[in-house]
C-alpha cells in the first residue's frame, strides 16, 4: 500500500492531471484507512475554492469610500 | 453587486485588489519592477474609464481584464528581447527529499497528522482570513509562486505552465505540489489552528 507522502504526491496531483486508474485505485484504497490523508484532500479541495474565490474578489460593496 | 455612489472610482477604491493583480502580473511577467508597473497602469485606466464597469462582474474581475490588454501589450513590446534562461531562478533546486521530510518521516508517514480545521467555508467571510491568505501566498518561494499562479489565477495547464516557466513537466509538477503543501501547512499554522481572530 502506498505511504502518506506517496498519497500525497498523488492528492495534490489530482488539481493538476488526471490521474491514472491504478494510482486513483491506490490512493481509494489508502483513503479508506487513513482519515488523515482524507482531511489533507479535503483541504486542498478548499484552497482550489480559496483560489477561486480570491479571482473574484471581496463581494460586499466596493464602491464605499473610506469612513 | 456594487452600486456607486459616485460615477467614479478612486484609487484609494481599487488599493485592495493590488496585491491580486500583481500576483496575476508576476505570474506573467516574471519581473516585480514590470508587474508593479503595469499594475499601476491598469489602476490608473480603470480609475479613468469607470464608466465602463458595468457591475456585471466582480470589481476584480473587470481590473484583471484591463490588465490582460496591458500584459499582451507589455509581452508584445518585449518579445524582440531574448528569452531569458529561468534555470537560474528555479525554486526546485533543493531536493524533493528534503521537502518531503518536513512533512513525513522516513517510512512515508505524517510527522504529525494534520487536524480538521473547522468551518472552513466561514472564512471567506472574514477580511482577517484573506489577510492571513495573502500573507502565506507572500511566503512562496518565487518561481514556485509563479507555477502555482500560471495555474489557479490564470488558469493554464500544467503543459502550458512548463513552457511559459521554460521547465520540465516533472519539475512543473513538483512545484505545484510544494505550492500546495506549503499553503496548506501556512493556512492551518496562521488561521486554522490559531485562536486569536475567534473573539
Amino acid at each position: 500500500m502506498l505511504s502518506c507522502k506517496e498519497v500525497s504526491h498523488l492528492n495534490a496531483a489530482r488539481f493538476d492531471r488526471p490521474l491514472s486508474l491504478r494510482e486513483r485505485f491506490q490512493v481509494w484504497l489508502h483513503l479508506k484507512f487513513c482519515d488523515a490523508c482524507i482531511r489533507v484532500f479535503s483541504q486542498l479541495k478548499f484552497m482550489r475554492e480559496t483560489m477561486e474565490q480570491y479571482r473574484v474578489g471581496p463581494s460586499r460593496n466596493e464602491k464605499r469610500h473610506k469612513d | 453587486m456594487p452600486t456607486p455612489d459616485n460615477n467614479t472610482f478612486r484609487l484609494e477604491d481599487l488599493a485592495e485588489h493590488r496585491r491580486y493583480l500583481f500576483r496575476y502580473a508576476i505570474a506573467q511577467m516574471r519581473e516585480r519592477d514590470v508587474a508593479e508597473e503595469l499594475v499601476q497602469e491598469t489602476l490608473l485606466a480603470a480609475v479613468e474609464s469607470s464608466d465602463s464597469f458595468q457591475g456585471k462582474s466582480s470589481v476584480r474581475t473587470w481590473l484583471t481584464a484591463i490588465l490582460k490588454y496591458k500584459i499582451i501589450d507589455a509581452k508584445r513590446r518585449d518579445a524582440k528581447s531574448p528569452v531569458v534562461d529561468l534555470a537560474s531562478a528555479l525554486d526546485a533546486e533543493d531536493d524533493i527529499e528534503d521537502f518531503d521530510s518536513l512533512y513525513f518521516k522516513s517510512d512515508g508517514h505524517w510527522q504529525e497528522p494534520p487536524p480538521a480545521w473547522s468551518n472552513p467555508a466561514q472564512s471567506f467571510e472574514n477580511n482577517m482570513f484573506w489577510k492571513a491568505f495573502e500573507e502565506c501566498l507572500d511566503n512562496l518561494p518565487a518561481t514556485t509562486a509563479r507555477a502555482f499562479y500560471l495555474r489557479e489565477i490564470t488558469g493554464l495547464e500544467t503543459e502550458d505552465i512548463c513552457k511559459e516557466l521554460a521547465i520540465t513537466t516533472s519539475n512543473c509538477w513538483v512545484m505545484l505540489y510544494r505550492a500546495r503543501m506549503n499553503l496548506r501547512e501556512c493556512l492551518e499554522r496562521r488561521w486554522f489552528q490559531s485562536t486569536s481572530h475567534r473573539g
